[in-house]
């Protein structure tokens, strides 16, 4: 609860004109962020830059902002809208790209254990391989599983940062949940699960 | 295993199947909470459903968690979306410009409009082509004031753009200088714990290009060279 007073202080600081209110903003919130964003792009440069255009977004915007959510949620509607952007703009780029050496790079999947069960997985790999799984998801789906789990983001706030409706989210969660328990099933069948 | 999922007790169940997700993610009430559990004391398929569910999440955050924690941190953003807002201010100072020559451009044309609709009534031919004329060097002439004379007091009609250069600026300069104090006890850290050459070399040219026109740049690259 103070965080939410401190925060929304902190923006009535800024739109009095002082500097040091968004440092401290940015401060606060640049690793969340950042964390979101990476699990979302899965790529470090990425994630960087589209945190850095987050807080360049927010800086211009924070003038008129109204405190109708919490500065938080704003934020990370901010970073969703720039990850989504992100997303589709790659994959335009992939389609009309000659260029497949991305595509090249074999990552180990779920499926891999299907077939050889006594194979010993190390960490990095299941690591791997439950992440990908995690980007399999659908993009809704997605967000709404890693702000849950990641962000403890509760239902309310999730509706606010995907502007969405709350049985919505819970149809994508419960769908994001359905799924990765199919792609995970390997892991079941060795009992880790 | 099918044959058990069309027994009773499992029509049964799809009853429960539908809260065992929101109840793993602890989104029901407590009586559906309480109810679900007495349920799962007494039902070992959906027991078995809700275990394997809480895999999953466990899966899922042991994957997360066991990423370093140094990973998760971005470098130098602060200074990024500074510098970034410092050259989008200058952009928008250059477009404010442009922007006041062409309002004051369409407010003089507006001007001269009305005048020539007023007066066109009354004076033709040669002296219209004279005052058109003498009116069109007059625009060029207050178009160049107005440009030269940028800084200069604004009309209320004209839109005005605040610009925050400066606190943008003065922002970006504090970050540098963290950022040279920070490169410069990394640069010590490496030169005297780590004794690494080649390691203190590639700092202290990073430094270098860090501390462009501050004191530090001659002190850092005439001691660690």
């Amino acid at each position: 609860m103070d965080t939410i007073v401190e925060d929304e202080m902190l923006v009535v600081q800024f739109q009095a004109g002082r500097q040091h209110a968004f440092d401290e903003l940015m401060k606060r919130y640049k690793n969340k962020i950042y964390a979101y964003l990476l699990r979302s792009v899965r790529n470090c440069e990425d994630a960087e830059e589209l945190t850095i255009e987050v807080f360049f977004k927010a800086y211009r915007a924070l003038d008129g902002w109204q405190p109708q959510a919490r500065f938080s949620t704003w934020l990370y509607k901010i970073a969703h809208n720039l990850s989504i952007d992100h997303h589709r703009a790659k994959s335009r780029r992939q389609t009309y790209s000659l260029d497949d050496e991305e595509l090249a790079i074999e990552d180990p999947v779920a499926s891999d254990l299907g077939s050889n069960p006594a194979w010993q997985l190390e960490e990095r790999d299941r690591n791997s391989i439950i992440r990908a799984a995690v980007d399999q998801l659908s993009p809704n789906q997605k967000a709404v599983f890693m702000l849950n789990r990641y962000e403890g983001m509760q239902i309310k706030e999730i509706t606010e940062v995907l502007g969405i409706a709350e049985g919505t989210v819970k149809v994508h969660l419960h769908r994001a949940m359905k799924k990765l328990q199919i792609l995970l099933q390997p892991f079941r069948e060795r009992d880790e699960i | 295993m099918k044959s058990k999922n069309r027994n009773p007790l499992m029509s049964i169940c799809k009853q429960y199947e539908a809260y065992h997700i929101d109840f793993v993610f602890n989104l029901l009430d407590d009586a559906r909470t309480a109810e679900l559990n007495d349920h799962l004391h007494d039902c070992p398929n959906c027991k078995r459903e809700v275990r394997s569910l809480k895999g999953v999440l466990r899966l899922a955050d042991r994957a997360e968690a066991e990423t370093p924690s140094a990973a998760w941190e971005p470098h130098g953003v602060e200074m990024e979306v500074y510098r970034r807002l410092a050259a989008e201010n200058e952009h928008v100072g250059r477009n404010s410009l442009l922007l006041r020559a062409r309002h004051f451009l369409s407010h003089i044309s507006s001007i001269q409009a009305y005048r020539s609709f007023s007066g066109g009534v009354f004076f033709n031919g040669l002296r219209q082509i004279w005052r058109g004329a003498l009116t069109g060097c007059a625009l060029v002439l207050v178009l160049l004031i107005s440009i030269l004379s940028f800084d200069g007091d604004q009309s209320e009609t004209m839109p005005v753009v605040k610009i925050k250069v400066s606190p943008s600026s003065e922002q970006l300069e504090q970050y540098r200088w963290q950022d040279i104090h920070q490169s410069l006890e990394d640069l010590l850290v490496i030169k005297h714990l780590r004794n690494d050459e080649w390691e203190t070399a590639s700092s202290a040219r990073m430094l270098k290009e860090l501390a462009q026109r501050t004191g530090y740049e001659n002190v850092t690259i005439s001691s660690y060279r």
